[in-house]
Order: structure tokens, then C-alpha cells, then sequence
């Protein structure tokens, strides 16, 4: 087993010839010793700056000084350090997987007997070998900040393992970027923005209770471990977000939940790596591991939004402050599933869904082996019931929410039946029609669709609102915008929560909310039905044409 | 070793390769001859399971490429039709990459590089720098990098393509002392005439489809069922015409000037031998007899311009 375990150890790590291969090539002795110079004396000189800036302290006892001034300098290192391996690295990984594949390099890895997951590991921790050097280099100064700080090391070694855990998710899905975009320098640049939009954006969104994207940061840990032994003055509310987790019942500790939710995503890059290795035309990912990708994301959803409509439990929570009666805050929270819900929806839809050609050449590949339909499984079989899946788990995870506000609500919910079905209707409508536009639309073409439906008279609202000084033709116009109609729904059973668009809504809801929540709903299920009968009409057409040409050639 | 039944491959709207099917033995030099955009490195990509086809059963040394893509990679060596390298690697760097990466022995690791270099030319190249090579030397690194596995199939996609010719005479004799090793080896080009120098058999591809295929022999006997013979004297003689018209088998026999004439014969190499010795032995002054033979090119030409179903 010991030598076994050897033997695979070897193969992924030390003896893995990619791995070697790009250590060979990044780490000539010239180009290192540049960049390590280019690291090495800039981040000295923020050192030693931090370090004498904070020693002129109030304090007598200049031992003292010195031990707050090393652990003023911890931060700004590990600044320094996040620059290198998530920033650089995460670019060196994508440019140079989008380089190998534009050259037709990565085929010759592909053409080795190499197992798939040799050459992923070979290519992830290869390809930022130079950060990775540079990142040890920078280590001395966090450990005479650590030691001489007297920070906890166990504390800092949690820290540094999360760290090194989230550099790894950045530079999975930079592979994941350089494996799917044409062009090098695109996918170079596509992964350095997210990289600076995960650290901007997730955070915003933790504080809206999904703390499980705040998890794909290293914020969580950082505040929640070192926030005491660094002696930062930072508000506490703010910090109580990041102390513990609160998930479903359990408040758990912030590195155990980044584990989760970085494995979690780890799983995710590394099934559409393995599959995009396997063939480079295969859908990122099968049908079947969609369904369970949102079934975990609806899981780790409702356990971070539930603990924010408990009575019990005390939460940081921006939403709070932004609706302190519990009808708003539970609208609030429905809307966030619900908007959260659809964007992965779209996105799970996108992935799975067969363009033309492909389809095609599944209604090829049946008729030439004598079976009745594509197979669920195969890539060319169409995305109907996985978008029936994806609605049936959304439905699942809205109804426990709503009964969990039910329970949780001191007077009940006024809304009729009817009434709270309206939100999750929407969503199943949008849901269709997406996957229509999906099957018949290749990617432009789908996207375009989308940007105009949703994003055009969105915007002509706005400029009629500009000028004419009134909010109707924005409440209007916003009838094709899901984030606007899903709002709608949501507020006619939940008023509270129009106070986040204004007074005028606020107090003519009665009348124009429920003329707004209808055109929503008559317009967006009008499309549902539309787009499916032009699905089934264009699929059908489409078999035919591939009878066709079968016939042609017989 | 190599079997193709009913291969269509669609890039969207377009066919590449339509129903082909074909058998490559063990030990053949199999030239896959088409203009561009006929299939060929199509084919090629899905015998080295790089490309899903869209139906077609095919096996390289009895495993399915589309089942066992691992067995076939260890089995197969492929090189493409343009010379990536990386650029950074020094050349034995490069081949000591793909000697480990095909987890081939590492004892043997030295001797293994030290020859294929030396195959290709390349020893006094060893510790250049791959981006610093020149087409052909890239092109030959590849070759170098492909041997290194020592593969029981080679497909080759234009592997003379900037190559100097001295290095195409040196590549020709490679391949031939590989499959006088037992190696099967399918190869593309466009210089059809090298083609004919060493393959066994041959495939002509058009739009997508193997128009032809056989050995050489077999390839023109079906474009052209009968030989053309010529024979030139040394001063006219009007009995030669007759002479030739009698003979069983003889058709179309024409003159285009007093000492020459050339005529279609179907019958065989020993009824060739027996219209000269019948010539001959009329006292007919013969100063040449020989066959108007068709090359590779011919062959492709008339393919290409339709001449064939």
C-alpha cells in the first residue's frame, strides 16, 4: 500500500515528466535570478517600510514596538504574496495552456499514455513553478513577521494551507480558461480579471448571506484566525461575519468551510479538465454532473440563507441593515435564490446543452447504429430534462425557504398560495426559454438573444424615466429583465422589500405591482412557450435533414 | 494493424471524411495521397484519437481508438503535420520529456535519445535550444521524438514538408528500415514522387473520400486496365504495324513517326517478353521496347481531375 501510494505519489509529483518539463523551462538560472531580484528587493523594501513606520509607537517599552511593528508587516507581505501566486500565477497557468493548445502542444501530451490526471497535476503546478519559487522567497520575511510577531503558528500554517488551497482554485480555472479560449493572451487576461473580481465581488456577496462565496477568498480566514492576534482595529460587526459560519443549524469555523467549498470547487475544474483532456470536443460537463453541481450549489445556498432567517441564530448580515423587518429581509433573501438560482441555470444550460452540429451528428451516429434515440448520457442528447431537474431542485430548495420564513414569521405571510408560486413560476418559464434559445441559438447568437431581451428595454426604460421625469416606464420596461421581474414576483407577496426601489412603488403597490408581476409572468411564460414550440419545430426539421442526407447517400 | 470500417468525420455542416474504410497490414508503408482539405490529417486525427469521429469503427493494433485510447497511445506515434516544439526546451530536453512521459525505462534513457538524434541528424544539436532550430530541424526533432517510443504504427502527416533533400533521402531510408522492422507506418505527402519510392500501397482521398487504394501496382492497374507499350527502330519497316496488330491481346496501336509506335497490350509480363522476341525474330531492328509506365503523379492527376469513380 506504502508503495503503492509511492509509486502514484511519483508519477503525479516527482517524476512527472510535464512537471519537470516546465521546471526545465521557467527556471533557467538567468530569468530566475532577474525575477527574483524583480521580488525579492521590492518586497524588502516594503518590509523594512512597514516595519519602521509602525515601530514609532506610543509605547515605551520598545520591545513591544518591535513585536507590533513585525506584525504590522504580516499583511502587507501576504499582499504581496496573493500578487504573485494569484495574480501572476494565474496568468502565467492560463496563458500557458491557452499557448500549448493554440500550438497544438497539447495534443502531443494528449497522444502520451500519461493518465489524464498526471498531466493536470504536470500542467497546474508546473506552469507557475516561477511564482511558486518567488512565493518561497518571500517566505523569510512572513516568518520573522510570524515568529517575531509572536503570532500562533499553528494559526499561520491554517492561514498558509487556505491560501495555497485558493491559489490552486485560481489556477484550476485558469486552466479551465487557457483549455476553452482561443487565444493565449485572452485567457491570460480573462483569468487575472477574475481573479480581482472574485476578491471584489464574493465578498459583496457574502455579506448579502451567501457566505459560501466569500470562501472562494482567503478574506474568511484571514479575519476570522489572525483579526485578534493582528490587533487590527476592525469593526466588529463586519468581523462577526467572518468568526463562524453559520450553516443550516451549525456555526462552523471559517477554515473548515473554505475546505469544503475550494474541494468542492476543486472537483468541479478537475472533472471538466479530465474531460476536456479525454477529448477536446467534449461538452465541459456530462448532463448528469450538471444536475449534481447545482444540486450542491442549491445545498450550500439554502444552508448559508437559512441561518439568516432564523430567529436564533445572530448573523451578520447586510441585508439586516437594509431590511429590518423580517417581511423584507425574507423577500430579500427568496430574491437572492432566486436571481442565484437562474444565473446558474443559464450558465449549467450553456454548458450542456448541444449545439447544431452536434446534435446532428448524434442523429447520425443512432440511425447508423439502429437506435431509437440519443441516449441520455451522450453530449448530443438535448438538455430538456436536465432544465427539468434544475427547475425541480430550484422549487425544492424555494419551498424550504418559504417555509422556513412561514415558521420563522411572527404574523404569518399574507400572500395567497398563489401568490408565492409566482416567483418559481417565473423561474421555470425563464428556465425554458433559455433552454430553447439555447438549442436552436449557438453561442453568439444566444447571448445576443439574451442581452437584447433582457439588457435593451431595461435600458430604453431607463432613458424614458431620464426624461420624463416618472418611474412607470422603467417599472414597465422592466417587465423582460429577470432581475426585475423576479423582483416583482417576490414583493407581491412580500411588500416590504419594495422599499429598496422606491417610494412611489412603495405606495402604489397595490395597483401597478400587480399589474407589473402579471405582465412579467405573461410575458416571460409567453416566451416559454414560443421558444419550445420553435425548439421542437427546429429539432424536428433538423432530423429530418439528417434522414436526409442518410437517404441521399443509400 | 490498422482497420477503418465506415469512418465519417463533420465539422459542422461540412463532411470531412465519408464512409472510409480501409486495412493497413503489418509492416506497410501506407501514402495517403489527397490535395488539401480531402481528409486526410482528419483520418489521421481520429487513428490517434484525437478527433471523435462522428461514426466509424477503428482500431490501431486491435484496440479501439475510441475504448482503449491509452493501449493505442502506446502503440502509436504521431506526428503532425506542422513542427510545434517548445521553444524553451533544449533538443534533448525535449526528447527526455517525451521518453518519460511514454514511461519508457529510464536505464535506457540515454542510449534511446543518443540514437534517435543520431537517426535524425540532430547529435551536434543536442543542446540547442528548440526555438532556435530551423523548419526542417524542428521538423526532424518531431520525427526524432516520434521514434523515440519506437512505435508499432507511425502516422505521419507530411513529414517531408521542409525538408531539404538531403534530409527527405535520410527520412526515406528511416521509414524503410522501420518497416523492414516490422513497424506499420501511414504517411501523407505531396511530393508524390518520393511516395512512389518506398510505399507498399497507396490511398488517393478527394472530398472526403478514398477514391482508390491498393498497392501501386494494383492502384494503376485499376486507372489504367491496360499497359501501354512503346517500341522506337532503328529505320522504318512497314510490317512492324501489322506485326503488332496480329498479336492476341494488341489494340490501339498508333505511330506518331516512321521508328516509333506505341499500342495498349492487357496481357501479362511474360507475354510483354514474347512480342519483342516475336519482333526480333522478324528482323525487326528494335532500339527500344519499353513500357510507358504510370507514377504515383499520373495517378493522382487523373484521380484529381475525375478521370476515376
Amino acid at each position: 500500500m506504502k508503495k503503492l501510494s509511492k509509486k502514484v505519489l511519483g508519477d503525479l509529483l516527482w517524476k512527472n515528466p510535464i512537471l519537470r518539463m516546465q521546471m526545465r523551462q521557467r527556471l533557467r538560472p538567468r530569468a530566475l535570478i532577474i525575477w527574483g531580484l524583480i521580488t525579492f528587493i521590492p518586497c524588502l523594501f516594503i518590509f523594512l517600510n512597514v516595519y519602521n513606520s509602525a515601530s514609532f509607537s506610543p509605547y515605551e517599552d520598545s520591545g513591544e514596538a518591535r513585536i507590533l511593528a513585525l506584525k504590522a508587516t504580516f499583511i502587507p507581505m501576504l499582499i504581496a504574496q496573493g500578487i504573485i501566486l494569484m495574480f501572476l500565477g494565474t496568468g502565467s497557468v492560463a496563458g500557458g495552456m491557452a499557448e500549448e493548445k493554440e500550438s497544438g502542444l497539447l495534443d502531443y501530451q494528449r497522444l502520451t499514455p500519461m493518465s489524464p490526471m498526471a498531466k493536470i497535476v504536470g500542467y497546474l503546478l508546473g506552469l507557475p513553478c516561477r511564482e511558486y519559487l518567488l512565493l518561497a522567497l518571500t517566505l523569510p520575511f512572513t516568518l520573522i513577521s510570524a515568529i517575531g510577531g509572536q503570532l500562533p503558528l499553528g494559526k499561520v500554517i491554517l492561514l498558509y494551507t487556505i491560501f495555497l488551497c485558493v491559489a490552486l482554485v485560481y489556477h484550476l480555472t485558469a486552466m479551465v480558461a487557457g483549455m476553452l479560449a482561443r487565444k493565449p493572451r485572452k485567457a491570460s487576461w480573462f483569468a487575472r480579471i477574475m481573479v480581482v473580481l472574485l476578491n471584489v465581488f464574493l465578498p459583496a456577496l457574502s455579506q448579502m448571506g451567501l457566505t459560501v462565496f466569500g470562501h472562494i477568498t482567503i478574506m474568511p480566514t484571514l479575519w476570522g484566525l489572525m483579526h485578534s492576534e493582528l490587533g487590527k482595529d476592525i469593526d466588529e460587526e463586519f468581523l462577526k461575519l467572518w468568526e463562524v459560519v453559520p450553516f443550516f443549524s451549525w456555526e462552523l469555523p471559517p477554515a473548515l468551510f473554505s475546505f469544503v467549498v475550494l474541494g468542492f470547487l476543486m472537483v468541479i475544474f478537475l472533472f471538466i479538465l479530465l474531460r476536456k483532456w479525454q477529448q477536446d470536443s467534449n461538452h465541459s460537463l456530462t448532463k448528469r454532473f450538471a444536475l449534481f453541481v447545482f444540486a450542491v450549489l442549491q445545498f450550500l445556498m439554502i444552508g448559508s440563507l437559512l441561518p439568516h432567517l432564523s430567529k436564533e441564530m445572530d448573523t451578520y448580515l447586510f441585508l439586516k441593515e437594509m431590511f429590518p423587518l423580517n417581511d423584507g429581509l425574507a423577500g430579500a433573501i427568496l430574491f437572492l435564490h432566486l436571481v442565484l438560482s437562474l444565473a446558474t441555470t443559464i450558465l449549467l444550460i450553456h454548458l450542456v446543452t448541444p449545439l447544431r452540429h452536434t446534435l446532428a451528428k448524434g442523429i447520425r451516429r443512432i440511425r447508423k447504429l439502429n437506435m431509437a434515440k440519443v441516449p441520455s448520457n451522450w453530449d448530443a442528447a438535448g438538455s430538456l430534462p436536465t432544465t427539468l431537474g434544475f427547475i425541480g431542485m430550484a422549487t425544492v430548495v424555494h419551498i424550504l425557504l418559504l417555509a422556513s420564513v412561514i415558521q420563522e414569521t411572527d404574523n404569518g405571510i399574507q400572500a395567497q398560495a398563489y401568490q408565492l408560486a409566482m416567483p418559481i413560476t417565473l423561474f421555470a418559464f425563464m428556465a425554458f426559454y433559455t433552454h430553447a434559445a439555447r438549442t436552436i441559438w449557438p453561442t453568439a447568437g444566444f447571448f445576443g438573444f439574451l442581452a437584447l431581451l433582457w439588457i435593451l428595454p431595461e435600458l430604453t426604460g431607463l432613458t424614458l424615466a431620464a426624461f420624463t421625469q416618472k418611474e412607470e416606464p422603467l417599472l414597465y420596461f422592466g417587465v423582460t429583465n429577470p432581475i426585475h421581474a423576479s423582483f416583482y414576483t417576490i414583493s407581491i407577496s412580500f411588500k416590504e422589500l419594495t422599499s429598496f426601489f422606491g417610494r412611489e412603488v412603495r405606495t402604489g403597490v397595490g395597483e401597478q405591482l400587480s399589474t407589473v408581476t402579471f405582465l412579467s409572468l405573461a410575458f416571460h411564460g409567453g416566451l416559454a412557450v414560443l421558444f419550445l414550440a420553435m425548439a421542437t419545430k427546429w429539432k424536428r426539421s433538423l432530423q429530418m435533414n439528417a434522414a436526409n442526407i442518410e437517404t441521399r447517400k443509400k | 494493424m490498422i482497420e477503418i470500417k465506415d469512418l465519417r468525420v463533420d465539422y459542422g455542416d461540412f463532411t470531412a471524411v465519408h464512409d472510409l474504410s480501409l486495412s493497413i497490414d503489418q509492416g506497410e508503408i501506407y501514402g495517403f495521397i489527397g490535395p488539401n482539405g480531402a481528409g486526410k490529417t482528419s483520418t489521421f486525427k481520429v487513428l490517434g484519437t484525437l478527433l471523435e469521429p462522428t461514426f466509424g469503427e477503428v482500431t490501431v493494433g486491435g484496440y479501439n481508438v475510441a475504448e482503449q485510447p491509452r493501449e493505442v497511445h502506446r502503440i502509436l506515434g504521431y506526428m503532425p503535420d506542422f513542427p510545434p516544439v517548445y521553444e524553451d526546451l533544449r533538443v534533448w530536453e525535449f526528447c527526455d520529456l517525451f521518453h518519460a512521459a511514454y514511461g519508457l525505462p529510464s536505464v535506457e534513457r540515454k542510449g534511446r535519445i543518443d540514437k534517435v538524434l543520431k537517426q535524425t541528424s540532430l547529435t551536434e544539436k543536442r543542446m540547442a535550444l528548440c526555438g532556435g532550430l530551423s523548419r526542417g530541424m524542428k521538423q526532424r526533432l518531431l520525427l526524432a521524438k516520434t521514434l523515440l517510443q519506437e512505435p508499432k504504427v507511425l502516422i505521419l502527416d507530411e513529414p517531408a514538408s521542409g525538408l531539404d533533400p538531403h534530409s527527405r533521402i535520410e527520412l526515406r531510408e528511416i521509414l524503410k528500415e522501420l518497416a523492414s522492422e516490422g513497424r506499420t507506418i501511414l504517411i501523407s505527402s505531396h511530393i508524390l514522387t518520393e511516395m512512389e519510392g518506398f510505399c507498399t500501397s497507396i490511398g488517393i482521398i478527394e472530398q472526403g473520400r478514398l477514391k482508390v487504394s491498393g498497392t501501386i501496382e494494383e492502384v494503376i492497374r485499376q486507372i489504367q486496365p491496360a499497359r501501354r507499350l512503346l517500341v522506337e527502330i532503328i529505320a522504318p519497316d512497314p510490317r512492324v504495324g501489322k506485326l503488332l496488330e496480329d498479336f492476341h491481346g494488341v489494340k490501339d496501336v498508333q505511330s506518331p513517326s516512321p521508328t516509333k509506335y506505341n499500342f495498349q497490350f492487357t496481357g501479362k509480363d511474360a507475354e510483354v517478353a514474347k512480342i519483342l522476341a516475336h519482333l526480333v525474330g522478324q528482323s525487326i531492328p528494335v532500339k527500344s521496347f519499353h513500357e510507358d509506365r504510370m507514377d504515383v503523379e499520373d495517378v493522382f492527376m487523373k484521380v484529381s481531375k475525375g478521370e476515376v469513380n
